[in-house]
């Protein structure tokens, strides 16, 4: 079946790229960054901005990420704009040729970047259909290619897509997490100062555990008071108490929470029992609550973007946010012990608990922006306040 | 102004029609080394103040409705809008023939929206993207 399909889309003259994806649909378009191939889930961004920052998120690893905006890639990119030094997403497929960058913080342009961190771009696809067909049928596994040549086995990058057994289950986080500890320097950008040094006085210290962090939680955490310890995301319980923390941070991160859960969720439930205050992103609010009692589900295609409104329940107030996940936390079936502080007004699901009798609070979204409104930073004061 | 020209002709005609007309009858492009189908949308002609009004008169003679919205920069052009009912065969031709210089020596630009943005309804027209003739080049029949 999906072989015939494949037979029906003829490669055009001066196609150098391809997305395969594993039901046989095939997208030919020109091929930019590294040659290659890899494997992925294919996602949609609709973030207008920030798509270095998404490409170096380490929540899209083992991704591909579709930009809905049209035009990627037009203002370059430079060393300030990243948001971490891992690998993040594979590849990514957009509407417009890159054209020169044209900004006057650009250090380079966004192919050769692309081809320097072994990631994949496609352009020349008209990303709202495939947007639509992934919202119709799901996040798809794909194989991204690209070839100066033009030379591609269709047959091998449909089985290579058929064969990827997906996210669900996958513990990505322990390949993107940091594998060292990090006492953390810098605090928020500015336009023309850059970021801010960490202040010397004494603060509170946190622990963050990395499941594959963007920079600027922990840039975040910085601004609104705390003193940070990046430790990797499988650090013991013990070693996490060992740093004597006044609080600890869960980041955000790519793959199934339930996997990660397996060694992070027992580590939580023991800062719960010893009632110090917890703050969760993304993964980390996923987490939380498994270890709360509560379950997670694959979403049908998830939420990534920079304009998601939030409702926060306490007072009614909308939270304009940035998102990626594709995992939430069962609102249908939370436990006793944790309240619902925060839903998507896209579609209900949930987008924030709180532990009843405990300072231990999570948010599904990214407060920290990057790329994204600002409108949940308090969320990283409110914290710093608890300790 | 070029959008807006194109979102007055595509008001002149239901949506409906748009997307129940064979695919035949319109003009359908793939970009060089792309699979995305694209439907031509318009066509701009901007050259001297005689050469476009030549082409203009040719138009109307022919039976487009040919307008003069503003180009990049508030530059002078003639615009001709495709409309999906037309005659597919005699647009072609009348294109090849004004690109040749039948009617002077005019540079063209041609609008293109992505196909399935027409047959899935979404803003066909907030898609549409204008590009030199040299890069889309349209079939000669």
């Amino acid at each position: 079946m999906a072989d015939a399909a494949l037979l029906h889309a003829p490669q055009p003259a001066g196609a150098t790229g391809v997305l395969v994806l594993a039901d046989g649909h095939v997208v030919w378009g020109h091929g930019f960054g590294a040659e290659g191939a890899h494997v992925g889930e294919v996602c949609f961004n609709t973030a207008m901005t920030g798509y270095q920052e998404v490409m170096t998120d380490p929540s899209y690893a083992g991704q591909i990420v579709t930009f809905t905006f049209p035009h990627i890639g037009n203002v370059g990119v430079n060393t300030e704009d990243l948001e971490s030094q891992v690998e993040g997403a594979v590849g990514c497929v957009v509407r417009e040729s890159v054209t020169a960058p044209s900004n006057f913080r650009s250090e380079g342009t966004f192919e050769d970047w692309l081809a320097a961190k072994g990631k994949i771009g496609l352009s020349g696809v008209d990303t709202r259909a495939l947007t639509r067909r992934i919202r119709l049928s799901g996040a798809p596994n794909a194989v991204i290619a690209h070839s100066k040549a033009g030379k591609f086995d269709l047959p091998a990058l449909l089985k290579k897509a058929q064969e990827w057994p997906g996210l669900e289950g996958m513990d990505l986080a322990r390949v993107v997490s940091r594998t060292a500890s990090q006492e953390w320097e810098g605090g928020t950008w500015a336009l023309g100062k850059g970021y801010a040094r960490s202040p010397h006085s004494p603060r509170p210290h946190v622990v963050a555990l990395d499941f594959g962090a963007k920079d600027n939680i922990f840039r975040s955490l910085d601004h609104a008071g705390a003193h940070v310890t990046v430790v990797p995301g499988n650090t013991a319980l013990e070693d996490v108490l060992a740093l004597k923390p006044a609080g600890v941070f869960l980041s955000n991160g790519p793959g199934d929470p339930a996997a990660t859960g397996v060694y992070a969720v027992p580590v939580i439930q023991g800062l719960l029992e010893r009632d110090i205050p917890v703050f969760g992103i993304c993964l980390g609010h996923q987490m939380l609550a498994l270890a709360a009692g509560a379950r997670t589900v694959k979403m049908h295609q998830g939420h990534r973007g920079a304009n998601h409104p939030v409702k926060r329940l306490e007072d009614g107030v909308v939270e304009i946010t940035s998102m990626n996940h594709g995992f939430a936390v069962d609102n249908t079936a939370l436990p006793e012990g944790v309240q619902e502080t925060h839903v998507s007004l896209f579609d209900g699901s949930n987008c924030g608990i709180a532990i009843k009798g405990k300072k231990a609070f999570g948010v599904q979204y990214h407060p920290e922006a990057s790329p994204g409104p600002q409108d949940s930073f308090y969320l990283f004061q409110r914290f710093v306040e608890m300790l | 102004m070029t959008r807006l020209f194109l979102r007055l002709a595509a008001i002149l005609l239901p949506l409906s029609l748009l997307s129940a007309a064979p695919a035949a009858a319109q003009v359908l492009i793939q970009k060089p080394g792309e699979s995305t189908e694209y439907m031509v949308l318009a066509v701009m002609a901007a050259g001297s103040d005689a050469d476009m009004d030549r082409f203009e008169a040719a138009a109307e003679a022919a039976g487009y409705q040919p307008g003069r919205p503003a180009g990049p920069g508030g530059a002078k052009q003639v615009m001709i809008a495709v409309m999906p009912d037309a005659d597919r065969g005699k647009f072609l031709k009348f294109y090849h023939e004004a690109r040749a210089g039948k009617y002077g020596n005019l540079t063209f630009r041609v609008a293109i929206t992505p196909w399935a943005a027409v047959q899935e309804e979404r803003d066909f027209i907030d898609e549409a993207r204008v590009y030199p003739a040299d890069d889309i080049p349209l079939p000669k029949k």
